[in-house]
């Protein structure tokens, strides 16, 4: 009884450490046969910059104009000091629905720069709740993720 | 009329008891081994928390504190306020890190293992006031050593 009492707690309190669960991501790599530009009319791919000053999103595609690529280009600036990660998500759960193949966004950090704040950017870009029919639901919106290696 | 002064002897029916503790062991033991990777508490790594529900495997690991970078338990490099301690080397990688991830994947393949699923996969801890600076510097190192692909830890919303 004494042994199954201390195995007991001592399993609770294993219990209660730290669950870890993760994002992935990819580095930029040189590749003469592929390329993260997307390179059809439903795809667009994100560029985004996160610093001191807020968000810079811009998007790229080689099946767009300049023009309408340059309409999908955002900035976001602080919110009560806050980085705006729900006017991310929105802007780019609007392009989604117009480019709706597109998922790959380039992360660009400024030093400075919180790792926390990388990974809430991944989060609002990752994924947005939606309502369709009075229901609500997940959808992915940017999941693939290439952390640009070159910090300003 | 019943009752007087003696003392009644209860015997305590310890069954019951046993029963339940033996089925929060079973529970506990269950949710123990399913849990994939642990990480140990250190003072110096407070992971962020995330959204995500992708569930890790055991990988190569780096870890960024708040005072030093480590892979898979070897310290490589010191950290001073979020960023690197020393010199970088001409292609801005973290030379010591370097070497060690490469040290790591080329005695995988000398292993037969370097084709593997995922054997270009490195698990990031790193503390939430870590620069993005040293995330970049510390990616860009992993991907020079054949790393391409990261793996962020985070704690569970």
């Amino acid at each position: 009884m004494d042994i199954l009492s201390n195995l007991l707690f001592f399993l609770l309190a294993c219990f209660g450490a730290t669950i870890v669960m993760g994002i992935n991501a990819t580095v930029p790599v040189q590749s003469a046969d592929k390329n993260d530009v997307a390179a059809t009319k439903q795809t667009v791919t994100a560029t985004l910059s996160v610093g001191a000053q807020g968000f810079d999103v811009t998007f790229s595609g080689q099946s767009q104009s300049a023009d309408e690529l340059e309409k999908l280009h955002r900035k976001f600036p602080l919110k009560d000091g806050e980085l705006d990660f729900a006017a991310l998500t929105a802007h780019l759960l609007s392009v989604k629905e117009k480019y709706p193949r597109s998922d790959t966004m380039i992360l660009a950090s400024e030093s400075g720069t919180k790792y926390d704040a990388m990974i809430k950017t991944m989060d609002a870009a990752r994924e947005a709740e939606v309502t369709v029919s009075g229901r609500s639901r997940i959808v992915p919106v940017f999941p693939t993720v290439v952390v640009a290696a070159g910090s300003k | 009329m019943s009752g007087g002064g003696g003392t009644a002897s209860i015997a305590l029916n310890l069954t019951a008891l046993m029963d339940i503790l033996s089925n929060l062991l079973f529970f506990l033991l269950a949710s123990y081994t399913a849990q994939s990777v642990e990480v140990e508490g250190k003072a110096e790594l407070k992971l962020p928390s995330s959204s995500s529900q992708l569930a890790l495997t055991p990988q190569v690991t780096i870890t960024v504190t708040k005072n030093a970078i480590d892979v898979s338990g070897v310290p490589v490099a010191n950290v001073s306020q979020g960023a690197i301690v020393g010199d970088l080397d001409a292609s801005g990688r973290i030379g010591p890190m370097y070497e060690r991830l490469r040290n790591v994947r080329v005695s995988r393949e000398a292993a037969g293992r370097g084709d593997l699923a995922e054997s270009d996969l490195v698990l990031l801890l790193a503390d939430t006031e870590t620069d993005a600076k040293t995330i970049s510097t510390v990616l860009r190192t992993a991907g020079y050593a054949g790393f391409y692909n990261v793996r962020f830890g985070v704690v569970s919303r």
